[in-house]
């Protein structure tokens, strides 16, 4: 898949924990667990409007799209 | 549906499922025996003695006994393979969670079995046909049977795309 997610890197830009962060936007650890690994299939509208707004970064800053990454990363289906 | 009722409702059917198999499988190795002692019979040209049981008496020629006994295994081993197919599912309906991809396999190998069992009789049909003279060959196309084929098959189609979607679902933050 094309599309990478940086979480990791901007929960460490913001010294943030993973913990803190899902109690922040109301997401379940396991489930940001699985979005910070890649393993998630899609994103909805909802959770990256939380995580932008609890992150204070815009959704570019999550997502990458890199052409030439074709492996275990996610797809991003915005609903 | 409550977990609990769909729970019995598996149970209930599984064991349905479990008594029509086994009542199909005894029956239809009675059949097979008896036809067996008859073929066996009709071939050597001899009386077959099995205790107060004498089998002399031929009223159908060989191909006719042999087409039968061969419709009579490939519906014994349809409804048997059917069966424990259905009770695969009714286990992941009793689990909790029948809507796996392993399902629509299921749902797709039953409908190639009711479709292979139709076209056997076909295949039997034409065989009489050939086979004993002074039969007409008698050719009727089971609606019902085809039918079920085809729902069967897009049932499963129906099942992996509802499983995909569920999958999707379930990865979706």
């Amino acid at each position: 898949m094309s599309i990478r997610v940086t979480l990791d890197r901007v929960l460490l830009d913001r010294r943030m924990s993973l913990t803190e962060l899902s109690e922040r936007v109301g997401v379940t650890l396991a489930n940001l667990s699985i979005l910070k690994t890649g393993k998630a299939k899609a994103i909805r509208f909802s959770t990256l409007e939380a995580l932008c707004r609890e992150l204070g970064c815009q959704p570019g800053d999550i997502l990458i799209f890199d052409s030439e990454d074709d492996g275990a990363t996610e797809r991003v289906a915005a609903e | 549906m409550t977990g609990k009722t769909r729970n019995s409702m598996a149970a209930i059917m599984t064991v349905l499922v479990t008594v029509v198999m086994w009542m199909t499988a005894a029956i239809g190795a009675i059949v097979l025996l008896a036809g067996g002692i008859e073929l066996v019979s009709m071939l050597s040209g001899s009386p077959i003695s099995i205790g107060a049981i004498k089998v002399d008496d031929h009223d159908i020629s060989v191909p006719e006994l042999a087409a039968g006994l061969v419709g009579v295994l490939v519906v014994v081993c349809a409804v048997v393979f059917v069966s424990l197919e259905l009770r695969k599912i009714l286990a992941t309906l009793a689990a909790g969670d029948p809507f796996v991809p392993e399902n629509a396999v299921r749902l797709t190998r039953i409908a190639i079995a009711i479709a292979i069992t139709q076209l056997m009789r076909y295949v039997i049909a034409i065989f009489v046909g050939l086979m004993v003279t002074g039969t007409s060959l008698e050719f009727s196309v089971d609606l019902i049977a085809w039918a079920s084929v085809a729902a069967l098959f897009i049932l499963s189609q129906v099942f992996r795309e509802g499983t995909r979607l569920r999958d999707e679902e379930k990865m979706t933050i």
